[in-house]
Order: structure tokens, then C-alpha cells, then sequence
């Protein structure tokens, strides 16, 4: 009978173990920490015994010297004088024991050779229940993978990807739940079936980590200012790109709005992080450099481009963080300046193969509310107002001549014609992006492959991005090495829209039909042949075979071998392959109406550029990590790297097309007149050393020091090289107090100073450089000095100093941060003239500095907080807020001054002013009297005469504060956030009021306008107006009347978000998991003033939807 | 603590190595890994690395002042002719009308004057980063091959800037300590001071010092202009392809002595531009003679008089400098002609005879124009190596005419000037001041000398272009060119 028992009972187990692995083998997406310790001991030696009848005493004798065991036991408990059966042949060990000592003990395992055999604590009678549940974080996030075992067991289990376990057990037995990082808990089961746990993160032992791309730190033993977001996170918020994600998590990172270029998908974003540290003008950097305000974009460990982050397959993300100061960017030192983006992706698993499918969907609404543009009716009366159709006084001749046009139209309108041109161009956009990500493999090797494509359909017709990519992670592990390698191929074709600039419809007038009585697109617009070819119908150059496209691929190569010498040394090496090319093509139909006045030979154009890129990295880091005495903490590492890039481009262009091909170069006439190929070839190369420590106390104070070599080609030749440093410290306030960790747990105050760089300007010239002159006389070829050098040019660095505050209050309801920042940027480089004497010409200085300073806010607070219940209601508000001031330039920059004021830019530099500042002269508005503007002069005068001597600053285009709102509220399932930015206090130059208010001139008249020209311009004296006088053709200058604070509030996010998991039809479909997400992005957007937006492309609303699939 | 020493040292070591692996790494390659040569451009020492190298930079220098912007046509031919009063700009609306009114305010004329100074100055950073080059990389060319580049160099400098103190400096006779223009030695982007007129006057007369004595090995003194040189003289040093012949083609010795006799007459140092100018005629007429008439009044006309040109640049766009400026189908507003009863009666006095006439100024036969245009840089091609003169020996004889305290010797040589274009000679006792002003009058049309004798003789009136016998009353506020906006906006 005991037998049978005890027989029946290792069977169960037996089952137990099955199942698990049955399980584990279903399930595998993730690492399964449990052991089966049971298997590994030595007592799963198999013994044969047959002593027949003996005490038991004398059967553990037996056992003892047989299998080299000991037994612990009290005699009160166990009765070894008992009687027993010993008869076992080829028998694990373990279930001999178990079967002679009967049900009512335990037996626990220590070291591998002694047995300790317990009584059970509870009665004989026990119950075997099943236990259900669900284990979550804070949260209110699942768990997969935390292990429950049995208190005083070996036996237990793992949660699966829902966070859900199920567990046999006695009905009073205690579950003891750990994970990796949080604290672990046990709970006495008492007869329940149902358990759901939250578990709490253990901020002590491991809270988390700051990904800074170089090297991996606690968080809570740094002192840098960062801000991390998961993958998931990102989601959250768009599933178009995640620079979108990142400017909603934040608003340190900044994305300026490009009024010209809108919603174009093949337009990069402008974007700033914690304001500006250099001057940007166009001539600064050559063509291979970035914008030198941009920060610096690393993925998986290597800097990439911000087109490569754009273009990301967004599912692939594990984490972006954003490092913002000195002691976070100092480990990139010379490149640093501008803050760091790190984003890493996801990397395989082990297990057996996993399979996730993404389906991301978008549709894009042109966004067209901004313009307010005329109809016919109210065209055809501006023009008569602002007497268009008047001749001169007693000339009537051509009186006549008018008022039959005039009445032509008239008689047009009339009919109804009132052609609304905006329509024309736009479409609804769309957006799809499928991908695949398919892991596995076993403890030692892993591997991922990844596909994804995406179609972008902008909101002009024609306008086109696909991109397609594809992804193999391969890790090998052996003992105390480690090799990855992680391959990337993408590619990318973008097209404009054939339609060309947006503008061209909104300036078309809408009193002319787009087509002729047959419906055909005519040439050019024209009632009655008044008009004859003047004016070009904007829908015939998209009838013609132009086209303007790029093709681009690139092909990455991270390979990385990482030895671990001993628990405290660790060593690793990076090397980086990247090569790629990319060729743009445009053709322009030679009956595009631009060659109207071209000779017939040289109608038609063709222009190819290509370049070519090629570059690698290599580095070297030994990492050294050891805690002295259990109070002391010290993390040191040493990095030395290495990198060439290349870049080779080579454009040409051809002219003269008959009519009707198709763009093919092959029927060009002849190579552009006097025209030679384009081409630049241009390599950098850059070194660095970097050591940085990492020390702590008690875990309450912290000390953090970066120090980085960097050798580069970009500046002077006498000026090689720059030190960068950083030096942070932290004090942990909760620890030194020893705060109640229910009430906080985290109180930290850091600060840090630092130095880090720009390198983002190209190759300035550190050597002379001489040109052929394209001619030779008698004497042969020619050469001219072409660009001087200037070999004492200083690097462009940033002194930057940052204070912050972390805070987590009341288990985690409640967590701010506070941070204060102030940086300097000296000297300043920029290209300037310098007196026409010295024949120097945009030649690269050290001017000035910039002198930037800032805050951001944080805080995250939760009303419903019931993690158990997995419902949560979180409220955010993040805000930031940056001034920055030039100095130093004396009079130096005065030709970027007066370049500035050239091109009409309100921008200047100059000392005591921002970068942003908007110079003009004040306006005292419109004479009533004349309808002239009143100008206020210098010595505070009324004028009617404009002089650009009186401007002074009148805004500043950067908002003082940019902030976003969030909620995210979660129940269940479901999950509903909400992100709203609001920008406050930012001055614009409102260009409608400019452009298409005022400054038409005689000539623009024909295009189509603002209805405020019609309406708000002044027609007789009296009129109280802002806009001058409808019959003034004279230019504007640009005056304080154009420029307009601007508040706004933009519905930046809304996403719902819905799982489903458990249902009989997934699992037919062999699905573990399903989740819909629908989002609206800029859905909504209100502007405290009216301005046209997206004039060459117009901006979109988007609404997404996304479809995970996880099998 | 549980690690052993040895395991500390162990680790010890492992530190030390990756330290100095890494350091050793950094120290041996780093400088050499940051040197990066560009592939696509062509750097200075790569330049100056080699003979061929330097004659391209110099060559260079040469074929910018050919361009329209300076000599090669504001300082010659449009411009500056224009503020001499050369041309008629009556017509309505002539496009260079408020040139010749001299309105300085002219957004147009403001350009323009400011295209004259920024590529003057331009070229002369060339000039100096050339000289400055060859002192940096002494080795690659001969002393005697360096010493004659160098010298060229150098005059060139004085050229360019006492072409520009004619232009933008004061009146020099009236007010020499005037502010004038920065003179620059130095390639390097650093301003220096804008300095008086004599100051600037002093430093040019040095340059042209030096210049003469560099090339006092000039082979156009033993070999003439075009300097053909014996193939088995193998001490002869310039042998070797076209680059040391045509010494017309370059600021030779002779020419740099003319620009002292010119310069000097400019600063009022007379006697010193008397030996000069003597000097020039003296060795130089062997090599330089008077044009034959023949040649001047044949079927294809030397109009620019050759064989007499001292210093020329060579213009291969000269013919359609002809073209922007001159040629006879061009509209009324834009055409560059003299009035032609001012030319016909006032400037040649009614002379069929001069050479300069008749053969430089023609009444298109196709009725398109009902005056005379002018015709000297018609046709001028490859032959002629592009020929655009801008010294000439006639103006020796000018400067000796003028300078000479002897009138019988001064009338000689002004009749010897006189009898090679045509004229007869003048008796001793006429107005000889007055000749030679009507002389530069004839003489110098499109060689942009004009102005410049004007300027120098401070005339407070000069014959007005556009009439045929109007004067036009000057003062400093014409005769100065104010400094362009591009100077003095960002000092």
C-alpha cells in the first residue's frame, strides 16, 4: 500500500515535470529561470537494495555507506525503529527515501550529500489544490517568466507570457514568488485556488538601468540626467516613428516644425535637445555634415543616422533614452554637445522558435483648416478693389478693354465656376508597415531574423517613401565568451509628389476652370483668351512623365565579442561595417511649363546624383566592476575607438528631351551646356580614449567622472585634439535617512559639470586647398586658392552644468523630477566674410558663445492605483523651458548679419540676444488717414519711412514653455492614453499676413490670396485697419505688425489599446496573443493666431491602427 | 575577501596591458591615422610639391586678371573708361549712365566698384600665398627660376594695389596723406590698417624695387620678348617649355620698370620717373619697337599696336568682351562709343592721318549705327595670343615728354611718339603739357589710363563724353571712389 503510494506520488511528479516542459516548449518566449534542481543532485543515482524486513535505522545505515549520504532527522519525529520493506532494484535514490519514510515528512536536500527528513506541519489529512493566478509589476504590467515554487519544496513553476501560473499544491502550503528585480514575496495559499500577486520593484537591488550605449549603469548610482522610455512606451504614443514617441515622453526634445515641408515623409525632421549650441546657417557644414544642433543618434551601440532612427521598424525598439547632460554625454564627448539619443532593439531569445507579426496601419488627412483663401466671387471683387481692372483716369481704351474682361469673369463666376484648387493635389494618406520577427535557439546560441516593409503614402499625390528592411541577430555563448553579430540590411525608394510645390495651388486662382469643355487639363488657365499663356495650370506639369526619386540602401554590420576575464574584469570589442549608396534621379518633362522659353534643344532636364558611403568603427573597452567591503562600489572602464568614414558622390545632368519620353537619360540631346560632373569625395577619421569611473558609497552618495581624448580631421591641423570630461555626484537621500520605502523610495539630488563637443560641421578646411580655373592659356592649366586654411581652429565645445531631483513617492503613485541645466558654448564656430581687402570669404572662425539655460519637470501622479486589479489611472505632466543668449561677437558676424537681412530673416547675431530672438522695426499700425504703415524710429518717432536701422528685437520664437499632458489609464485589458502639447508663449512671424495679406504685388494679383486681403486691408480713408492700403503694391518690410505671439494646444496622441488572450478561437489559430491599437496623431490643433501651414506640403492628421499578433 | 594576491596582480597585469595596448595604439597611429588627404581637391603642398605645380598658381594669378571684373574688363575697358568720360552715355536710359555721372549711391555702381575691389584683393591673396609658397617650399625650383617668379609676384602686388590707390585713394597731388587703401603682403586672414596715400605709395615703390631686382635675370633683357632660347646652351636656365617665353605676356623687367616710371610719375617723384621711363626706352626699344604702319592701317590691323606692348594680359574672352561692350549691333543703351564729332573733331582734331583713327574707330558699313564704334579689340585672336595691352612703350615717351626739364629734349621724344602714330612733329614751344594731355586722350582708349591721368593732374574740368565739345566740372567727390560697403561694413 505505501508502495503504491509512494510510487504514485513520483509518478505525479513525474507528470508535473511533463507538463511543465510541455508547457515550456509551447510557450517560449521567454527565459525560464526554474530549475529542476531534483535531476541534478547526486541523488538521482540509481541504487539497487534488497535487505528485505529491517528497521529503518538500519535501512539508512545501508544507504548511508551505499550512496555516501547523511541523514538529519529528529527521533521524536521519526520513528526509525519502524519496520520496512527494503526491496528496490535500480531505484533513484530520492524515492527510496521517500517511500521508506512515508508521506508525512519532507525531505530537503542540503549541500549533495545529507538528507534532511522533517515532518510535515499540518495534519495527515491533507488537500491537493490547484492554483491559479496572475502575477503583475507595479504597474499593473504582466510578468511572464517569475518562478513560484513551493516553500520547502523543490517543486514549482513559472508564470507564462500572460503572467499567468497554475500550480498543484497543498492547501496550506506558502508560495514563495521571485523575479529578477523585484522583491520577492510568499504568500500562504489557505485553501485559495485564485492568487494574484504585484510584485514590487526592488529599487534596492536592481531598479533601473540607464542604457547610456557605452556602458550599462544602475540608475540608481548615477548621477546623469536621462530620460528612458521602453519600446512599449513608445507605442504607446505612434506607431508612425519613434521620434515621434520620443517628443511626446520629452519635451527637452524638440522637433521644429517645418512650415515648408509639412507632412512630406521624405523630409527629416529638425530637432533640437535642450536648445541650440550652435549657429546654424547653411554654409557652415559641407554637404556630408548634419545639422550642427542635431544630437547624436546611437543604435545598438553605434552612432547612426537620424534617417536610419526615422525609418526604424518601431516594433524592433526595446528602449530609447535620451542623455542630456555632461555626466551622461561625456562618454561621447567630441560629438556630445547636442545631448545623446540611445536606442537599443530587441534582442532574441532563447527557446524554441517564437514567432511576433506587426500590422501597423495609418491613414493621413491633409490638414487644410489653415488656409482661408478666396473664392471666386471674393477674388474677382479684391481685384476690382485693389483696381486691377481700373485704367488711368480718361484712358478709355483700355477702360473698355477692362470692364469686357471684367465682365468675361464676372459672367464665369457667374456659371459657378469656383475652382477649389487645394483638393486637387491631396489625397488620403496611408501607412503600413508589416513585420516579422522570428528567435529561438538554446542557452548557448540564438538567433533572429527580422523582416519589415513599410509603404508610405503622403498626403500629396505621387508623394511616396517605402522602406524595407531586413535583420539577423546571431549570440553565441561559451563559458566567458560571448559574440554577437547583428547584420542590417535596409533600402529605401522616396518620390515626390509629380504635383510639385503645394504652394502652386493654393496661389491658383479660383475663377478658372481646371479643365477645358472636354475635361482635358489644359496647359494654361484662360477665360476667353484674355488671359493667352500667362498663367500655367498647376495640374498640367503632373500630367507629364517627370519624376524625382531616390533609391537608397544600406547595409550595417555589428559584430561584438565580449570576454568576461573574472566576475570583477570583463573586456569587449565592437567593430562596425557600414557601407550604402543612394541615387536620386529627377527628370523634368520638356513640356513642363518651366522650359516655356527655353530653345527647343534644351527642353527638358535630367539630373542624377549618387553617392556612395562606406565607413567603419572599431572599439576596445575593459570594464572593471567590484564592491569592497559591502559598502563600497566601484565601476572604472576604459574604452579606446577608432572610425573612417567615406563619402563619394558623383552627379551629372543632361538636357533636351523630345516630347513624350519617359525620362530614360538615354534620349537626352547632350550633356547640360558648359556643365561638368559634380563630385566630392571626402573622408573623416576620429579617435578617442575615454575612461570614466563610477564610484558609491552605501549607496548613498555617488560619484560619477568621464574623461575622453578625441582626435579628429574636422578642425584645425594644429588643433588635433580636445579633452572632454565630466565629473557628477548624487546623494541618495531615502538611504542616507533611511526613509520608509512605503512612503519613498527614491530621493536623490544630483549635479554635475561637464565638457563634451559638436562635431557635426563636416570637414572644415584644416589644409589650403587649391581648384583648377576650367581654362589654359599658353602657359598651360591654371590654379586658384579655393579655401584657406585655418589651422588654429578650436574645437566647438560645451561647458554644461546640470542640477536635478528624482523623487518616488508613495509606492510608486507619485514620482517627479526636476531638472536645471546650464550650458556654454565657446567659442562658437561660423563661415563669415571678413573685410572684402583681406580676400577671404566664408572662412571658419571661433566667434562668440551661446550661452543657453533651462529646466524640465517631470511628474507623474496616479489617482487609481490598484495594481491588483490592473486598474490604473496615471496623470503626467512633463515641461520644459530653455533661453539661450549670444555673446562675444563683437562686430564680427556682421556679414551673417547682413546675410540675414538680405534673405528677409529676423534672425540676427548679436551680442545680449538670443538665437531665436525676432528682429524688426516696431510698427505703430496703419494711418487711417492714407492707409500708409506708421514706423516707430530709435528716438521713439512716428515715421511713415522705413528704416531697417530701428529694428529691434519684437519676439522670440521659442516658446517659453513647451509642456506635454498625458493620461493613461488602464483596465484589464484596455488601455486609453491620452497626450495633448501645449506650447505657450512663442512668437512667430505670421508669413499668410506677410505673403498673402499684404506684399502682393501688382503682378501677384492674378494668384489667389488670404480672404483677409480683401477684407481687412484699408480701401477709403477712415477705415480703421490693420493691413495697409489694397491699392499699395509697394513691398512690405517685415515690421512688428507680422509678428504674433503664439499659444497652442495640439492633440498630439490618443491611443486605445485592447488585448486579447484566452479565447478559444486564438487557440485554433495557434495564437498566444492578439492586441488592436488605434491611435490619433495631431488630431486636433488650436492656434491662438491664423497662419497658413505646410506651404510647399501640407501637414496631416493621422489615425493608425496596429495589430500585434504573438504566437 | 576571498581574492588571493595572486589573483589581484593577475588582474593587476591584465589592466596594465590593456592600458598600454591601448596606449601604444593611440600614441604610434593617431597622428598619422588624423592626417587625411582629400581625393577630390588639389592641396597646397601638393601644389608647390612640384615646378609644374607653381607655374599653375602663377598662371593662376595672370588668368584672373583677365577676368571681366578687374583687367580684363572694368579696369580696362568699361569702368574706369567710363569715369574718364570716354564714351557718349546720352542716350536715354544708357545703362551705364550713373557711371558716368559718377553717382557713387548707385546700387549698380556700387556693385560693380565693389566687384573691382574684392576681386583685386582676392587676387592678390593669391598673389601673396604664392610668394609665401615659394618661400615655404624653397626647394622644388632653381634660384634663377624662383628669383624670376618671385619678382613677378611682387610687381604684380604693386600693380594691383597702385592700381586700386588710383582708383579709391585721394587725389594724390592735392591730398597724399589721405586715407587710402590696406596694403597687404601677408596671406593669411588677418585685416591690416588702411593706410594714406603715401604710405601706400612708399610700399608699392618698395615692392617694384624688389621686383626689378629679382628679375634682373629676366630673360627678356638678353632675349627679347618671346625669349627663344639656344637648345644646346645648357647653362641657359629658363630652358624647358613656354612657361618662361612670352615674357609680354608677364610682368617682365621692362614692365615693372615702366610701372616705377608710372608709379613714381603718380607719387611726383619726376626725376625718378624720368630714368625710369628713359631707361625702358633705352634697352628696351631693341626688343620692343614702334609698330610698322603698314601693320596698323593693313587689311587686318594691329590696332593695339603689338610690337610695343610691354606688359599685356592674355584675354581669350576678349572678343566677347568686344561683343559686351563695343560691337556695332549692340543697342543704344548699352553700346560703349565716343560721341563722334567730340572724337572726330575734338579728340584727333580732325586728323585723318593719325593711325589711331581711322583704323580703332569705324562707321559700321552696314548703316546700323550712324557713328563711329570702336573696333580695337575686334578680332583678336589666338594668333595674337589674345593680347590685351596694359603698358605700352608709347607711354615711356609720354612720361620722358613730361618729366624731361629740357623742352627740346621733351618735344623730341613726344615727336618720336608723334611720328610712329601718324602725326608730324610739333614745334619747340608749343604747350607741350597740353599735347600730352591730348595725347593720353588718343592714346590709351580701353586701356583704362585715362581717368587716371586726370585724377593725377587734379583737372577741375575734363571734356564731358556724352557732348561733342561740352567739359565737365570734377572734384574729389568724382575722382574718389569711396571704399565699397563690403570694407568698410566689417572693420
Amino acid at each position: 500500500m505505501e508502495k503504491k503510494l509512494t510510487s504514485k506520488k513520483c509518478c505525479r511528479l513525474q507528470n508535473n515535470r511533463k507538463t511543465l516542459i510541455l508547457k515550456f516548449m509551447k510557450r517560449t518566449f521567454f527565459l525560464c529561470v526554474l530549475c529542476f534542481n531534483i535531476s541534478a543532485f547526486s541523488f538521482s543515482q540509481k541504487i539497487s537494495l534488497n535487505l528485505g524486513k529491517v528497521k529503518l535505522s538500519e535501512a539508512f545505515k545501508e544507504i548511508r555507506s551505499e550512496a555516501n549520504v547523511d541523514f538529519f532527522y529528529s527521533d521524536k519525529e521519526l520513528n526509525v525503529d519502524r519496520t520496512v520493506m527494503v526491496n528496490y532494484k535500480n531505484t533513484e535514490l530520492l524515492k527510496i527515501i521517500a517511500d521508506l519514510i512515508g508521506n508525512n515528512y519532507n525531505i530537503i536536500v542540503k549541500d549533495s550529500n545529507i538528507v534532511l527528513i522533517t515532518p510535515r506541519t499540518t495534519t495527515s489529512s491533507q488537500e491537493k489544490i490547484t492554483v491559479k493566478g496572475k502575477i503583475i509589476d507595479d504597474q499593473g504590467e504582466v510578468l511572464p517568466g517569475v518562478s513560484i515554487f513551493i516553500k520547502g519544496t523543490k517543486l514549482g513553476t513559472t508564470t507564462d507570457l500572460d503572467g499567468n501560473f497554475t500550480i498543484t499544491t497543498d492547501s496550506n502550503a506558502v508560495l514563495v514568488i521571485s523575479y529578477l528585480g523585484y522583491v520577492t514575496q510568499q504568500v500562504a495559499v489557505n485553501n485559495r485556488t485564485q492568487i494574484d500577486i504585484q510584485l514590487k520593484l526592488n529599487i534596492k537591488e536592481l531598479q533601473e538601468v540607464v542604457i547610456t550605449g557605452i556602458v550599462t549603469r544602475k540608475k540608481e548610482s548615477f548621477t546623469g540626467a536621462v530620460t528612458s522610455a521602453t519600446g512599449k512606451e513608445l507605442k504607446a504614443i505612434s506607431n508612425v516613428n519613434i521620434v515621434q514617441g520620443i517628443k511626446t515622453i520629452d519635451p527637452a526634445f524638440a522637433i521644429y516644425e517645418d512650415n515648408n515641408f509639412g507632412a512630406n515623409p521624405n523630409v527629416l525632421p529638425k530637432i533640437e535637445v535642450r536648445g541650440k549650441t550652435s549657429i546654424n546657417t547653411n554654409d557652415l557644414n559641407d554637404e556630408f555634415g548634419n545639422n550642427p544642433n542635431q544630437p547624436l543618434f546611437i543604435l545598438d551601440g553605434f552612432e547612426t543616422t537620424l534617417r536610419t532612427i526615422v525609418d526604424l521598424d518601431m516594433n524592433r525598439v526595446a528602449s530609447m533614452t535620451i542623455l542630456k547632460d555632461a555626466s551622461s554625454t561625456a562618454l561621447y564627448g567630441a560629438k556630445a554637445a547636442n545631448g545623446v539619443v540611445v536606442v537599443e532593439t530587441i534582442k532574441p531569445v532563447s527557446g524554441d522558435i517564437s514567432v511576433i507579426y506587426n500590422l501597423d496601419f495609418a491613414v493621413q488627412i491633409p490638414d487644410l483648416t489653415d488656409y482661408n483663401l478666396m473664392n471666386s466671387t471674393q477674388k474677382l471683387e479684391y481685384e476690382r478693389l485693389s483696381g486691377r481692372w481700373t485704367a488711368d483716369q480718361y484712358d478709355y481704351l483700355n477702360q473698355f478693354e477692362y470692364n469686357k474682361q471684367y465682365n468675361a469673369i464676372l459672367a464665369e463666376i457667374e456659371r459657378g465656376v469656383n475652382t477649389y484648387w487645394l483638393n486637387e493635389p491631396v489625397k488620403i494618406g496611408t501607412n503600413l508597415r508589416n513585420s516579422l520577427y522570428v528567435s529561438g535557439g538554446s542557452d548557448s546560441f540564438t538567433y533572429g531574423v527580422g523582416v519589415n516593409y513599410r509603404t508610405i503614402k503622403g498626403v500629396m499625390i505621387g508623394s511616396e517613401r517605402k522602406n524595407w528592411g531586413a535583420n539577423i541577430d546571431l549570440t553565441y555563448r561559451k563559458n566567458k565568451l560571448n559574440i554577437s553579430n547583428r547584420l542590417y540590411i535596409n533600402g529605401a525608394r522616396a518620390d515626390e509628389s509629380p504635383y510639385g510645390s503645394f504652394s502652386n495651388f493654393t496661389t491658383a486662382n479660383p475663377y478658372f476652370r481646371k479643365t477645358d469643355e472636354n475635361g482635358n487639363i489644359t496647359k494654361f488657365l484662360d477665360i476667353d483668351d484674355y488671359f493667352g499663356n500667362s498663367i500655367s495650370n498647376p495640374l498640367y506639369n503632373s500630367t507629364l512623365n517627370s519624376y524625382d526619386k531616390t533609391h537608397a540602401f544600406n547595409l550595417t554590420n555589428n559584430l561584438r565579442a565580449i570576454y568576461k576575464v573574472n566576475n570583477q574584469i570583463q573586456l569587449q570589442a565592437n567593430l562596425q561595417l557600414i557601407t550604402g549608396n543612394n541615387t536620386r534621379e529627377v527628370f523634368n518633362d520638356p513640356e513642363n511649363t518651366l522650359f516655356a522659353e527655353t530653345p527647343a534643344a534644351e527642353k527638358g532636364s535630367y539630373q542624377n546624383i549618387k553617392t556612395t558611403n562606406f565607413g567603419y568603427k572599431f572599439n576596445f573597452m575593459a570594464t572593471y566592476g567590484k564592491v569592497f567591503k559591502e559598502i563600497h562600489q566601484l565601476n572604472a572602464n576604459l574604452r579606446g575607438e577608432a572610425e573612417e568614414t567615406n563619402f563619394d558622390r558623383l552627379g551629372i545632368e543632361s538636357v533636351g528631351y523630345p516630347v513624350g519620353t519617359n525620362g530614360n537619360p538615354a534620349f537626352a540631346y547632350s550633356y547640360k551646356q558648359n556643365s561638368h560632373p559634380s563630385t566630392a569625395i571626402s573622408k573623416y577619421r576620429r579617435v578617442n580614449l575615454l575612461a570614466s569611473v563610477n564610484y558609491n558609497y552605501k549607496r548613498m552618495l555617488l560619484f560619477d567622472a568621464n574623461y575622453r581624448l578625441d582626435g579628429s580631421t574636422v578642425f584645425g591641423s594644429n588643433k588635433k585634439y580636445s579633452p572632454f570630461w565630466s565629473v557628477g555626484g548624487g546623494w541618495n537621500l531615502h538611504e542616507t535617512f533611511n526613509m520608509d520605502p512605503e512612503k519613498v523610495s527614491l530621493l536623490k539630488l544630483r549635479a554635475d559639470t561637464g565638457l563634451t563637443g559638436n562635431q557635426e560641421f563636416g570637414n572644415l578646411s584644416s589644409v589650403s586647398i587649391y581648384g583648377f580655373i576650367p581654362n589654359s592659356n599658353i602657359f598651360g592649366q591654371a590654379t586658384n586658392l579655393e579655401t584657406l586654411a585655418n589651422p588654429n581652429l578650436d574645437w566647438q565645445n560645451t561647458l554644461q552644468t546640470s542640477f536635478g531631483i528624482d523623487a518616488v513617492f508613495l509606492k510608486n503613485r507619485l514620482s517627479a523630477t526636476v531638472n536645471y541645466y546650464i550650458k556654454k558654448t565657446d567659442p562658437l564656430i561660423a563661415r563669415i566674410d571678413l573685410p572684402s581687402s583681406t580676400g577671404v570669404y566664408a572662412y571658419p572662425i571661433n566667434a562668440g558663445f551661446i550661452d543657453t539655460n533651462g529646466f524640465e519637470t517631470y511628474i507623474r501622479f496616479s489617482p487609481i492605483y490598484k495594481p491588483q486589479d490592473q486598474k490604473i489611472w496615471s496623470l503626467g505632466i512633463k515641461a520644459s523651458s530653455v533661453k539661450n543668449e549670444y555673446g562675444d561677437f563683437d562686430n564680427l558676424l556682421k556679414s551673417l548679419d547682413d546675410n540675414a537681412k538680405e534673405n528677409s530673416s529676423l534672425l540676427r547675431f548679436r551680442d545680449g540676444n538670443s538665437p531665436d530672438d525676432l528682429w524688426a522695426v516696431p510698427s505703430l499700425g496703419i494711418d487711417p488717414s492714407n492707409g500708409q504703415e506708421v514706423f516707430l524710429t530709435k528716438e521713439g518717432l512716428p515715421t511713415y519711412n522705413y528704416d531697417q536701422d530701428d529694428e529691434v528685437v519684437m519676439g522670440n520664437s521659442r516658446p517659453t514653455l513647451e509642456s506635454v499632458f498625458s493620461s493613461n489609464l488602464r483596465i484589464k485589458n484596455f488601455t486609453f492614453n491620452v497626450n495633448l502639447r501645449y506650447r505657450h508663449g512663442g512668437d512667430k512671424i505670421n508669413t499668410a499676413l506677410f505673403t498673402r495679406v499684404e506684399n502682393i504685388s501688382s503682378n501677384q494679383r492674378i494668384n489667389n490670396q488670404d480672404v483677409r486681403a480683401l477684407t481687412e486691408r484699408w480701401v477709403q480713408p477712415g477705415d480703421i485697419t490693420k493691413f495697409k492700403s489694397i491699392t499699395n503694391f509697394n513691398a512690405t518690410p517685415i515690421s512688428s505688425r507680422f509678428i504674433q505671439k503664439e499659444n497652442v494646444l495640439v492633440g498630439e496622441s490618443i491611443h486605445f489599446s485592447y488585448e486579447l488572450r484566452e479565447q478559444a478561437w486564438l487557440d485554433k489559430l495557434s495564437l498566444e496573443k492578439l492586441r488592436f491599437n488605434a491611435y490619433m496623431i495631431d488630431i486636433f490643433r488650436i492656434s491662438s493666431i491664423e497662419t497658413e501651414r505646410g506651404l510647399n506640403y501640407p501637414f496631416a492628421r493621422t489615425v493608425s491602427f496596429s495589430l500585434n499578433a504573438y504566437f | 575577501m576571498h581574492i588571493s594576491n595572486k589573483k589581484m596582480k593577475k588582474m593587476k597585469t591584465y589592466l596594465k596591458n590593456i592600458i598600454g595596448l591601448l596606449g601604444c595604439a593611440l600614441i604610434i597611429s593617431c597622428n598619422d591615422y588624423l592626417d587625411v588627404q582629400p581625393e577630390d581637391k588639389y592641396l597646397e603642398e601638393d601644389v608647390f610639391s612640384r615646378e609644374v605645380g607653381i607655374q599653375t598658381v602663377l598662371n593662376g594669378i595672370y588668368m584672373n586678371m583677365a577676368n571681366k571684373s578687374t583687367y580684363g574688363g572694368n579696369l580696362t575697358m568699361s569702368t574706369v573708361e567710363i569715369l574718364g568720360q570716354h564714351f557718349d552715355l546720352s542716350e536715354i536710359d544708357h545703362s551705364w549712365q550713373e557711371f558716368g555721372n559718377y553717382n557713387y549711391e548707385d546700387l549698380e555702381v556700387q556693385n560693380n566698384l565693389d566687384l573691382i575691389w574684392t576681386s583685386t584683393y582676392t587676387n592678390l591673396f593669391n598673389t601673396n600665398n604664392f610668394i609665401t609658397g615659394l618661400d615655404t617650399y624653397d626647394d622644388v625650383l632653381s634660384k634663377e627660376k624662383k628669383n624670376l617668379l618671385k619678382g613677378e609676384a611682387i610687381a604684380l602686388r604693386a600693380m594691383f594695389h597702385f592700381d586700386l590707390l588710383r582708383l579709391f585713394g585721394p587725389v594724390y597731388n592735392a591730398f597724399p596723406e589721405a586715407q587710402a587703401i590696406p596694403y597687404y603682403k601677408d596671406a593669411s586672414a588677418t585685416l591690416t590698417p588702411i593706410l594714406s596715400a603715401t604710405q601706400v605709395m612708399t610700399l608699392i615703390l618698395g615692392d617694384l624695387e624688389e621686383a626689378a631686382q629679382l628679375l634682373t635675370n629676366d630673360p627678356v633683357i638678353e632675349h627679347g620678348k618671346i625669349a627663344i632660347l639656344e637648345e644646346d646652351d645648357e647653362d641657359y636656365s629658363f630652358q624647358g617649355p613656354d612657361f618662361y617665353r612670352y615674357r609680354n605676356l608677364r610682368l617682365n623687367y621692362f614692365a615693372v620698370k615702366a610701372l616705377q616710371a608710372r608709379a613714381h610719375l603718380y607719387a611726383g617723384n619726376n626725376t625718378a620717373a624720368l630714368t625710369a621711363a628713359k631707361s625702358v626706352i633705352e634697352d628696351a626699344s631693341v626688343w620692343f619697337p614702334w609698330t610698322p604702319p603698314a601693320d596698323i592701317i593693313g587689311s587686318s590691323p594691329d590696332r593695339i599696336f603689338s610690337s610695343e606692348v610691354l606688359f599685356a594680359i592674355q584675354n581669350s574672352s576678349i572678343n566677347n568682351r568686344h561683343k559686351d561692350y563695343y560691337v556695332d549691333d549692340l543697342n543704344k543703351k548699352s553700346i560703349l562709343a565716343p560721341n563722334t564729332s567730340q572724337l572726330e573733331e575734338n579728340t584727333f582734331e580732325s586728323n585723318q592721318n593719325d593711325y589711331r583713327l581711322n583704323s580703332t574707330w569705324i562707321l559700321p558699313s552696314t548703316g546700323i549705327k550712324n557713328f563711329r564704334t570702336f573696333y580695337k579689340y575686334a578680332n583678336i585672336d589666338a594668333d595674337e595670343q589674345y593680347m590685351q595691352p596694359l603698358i605700352k612703350m608709347s607711354e615711356m615717351y609720354y612720361i620722358v615728354a613730361e618729366t624731361e626739364t629740357d623742352p627740346s629734349i621733351a618735344i623730341q621724344y613726344l615727336n618720336t611718339a608723334r611720328n610712329n602714330r601718324g602725326l608730324t612733329d610739333l614745334p619747340l614751344g608749343v604747350d607741350i603739357k597740353n599735347e600730352i594731355y591730348k595725347e593720353y586722350r588718343r592714346e590709351f582708349y580701353g586701356e583704362g589710363q585715362l581717368f587716371f591721368y586726370y585724377k593725377r593732374n587734379n583737372f577741375s574740368s575734363i571734356p564731358n563724353g556724352s557732348t561733342s565739345n561740352g567739359m565737365l566740372p570734377m572734384n574729389s567727390a568724382k575722382y574718389v571712389v569711396p571704399l565699397p560697403l563690403s570694407e568698410t561694413d566689417y572693420r
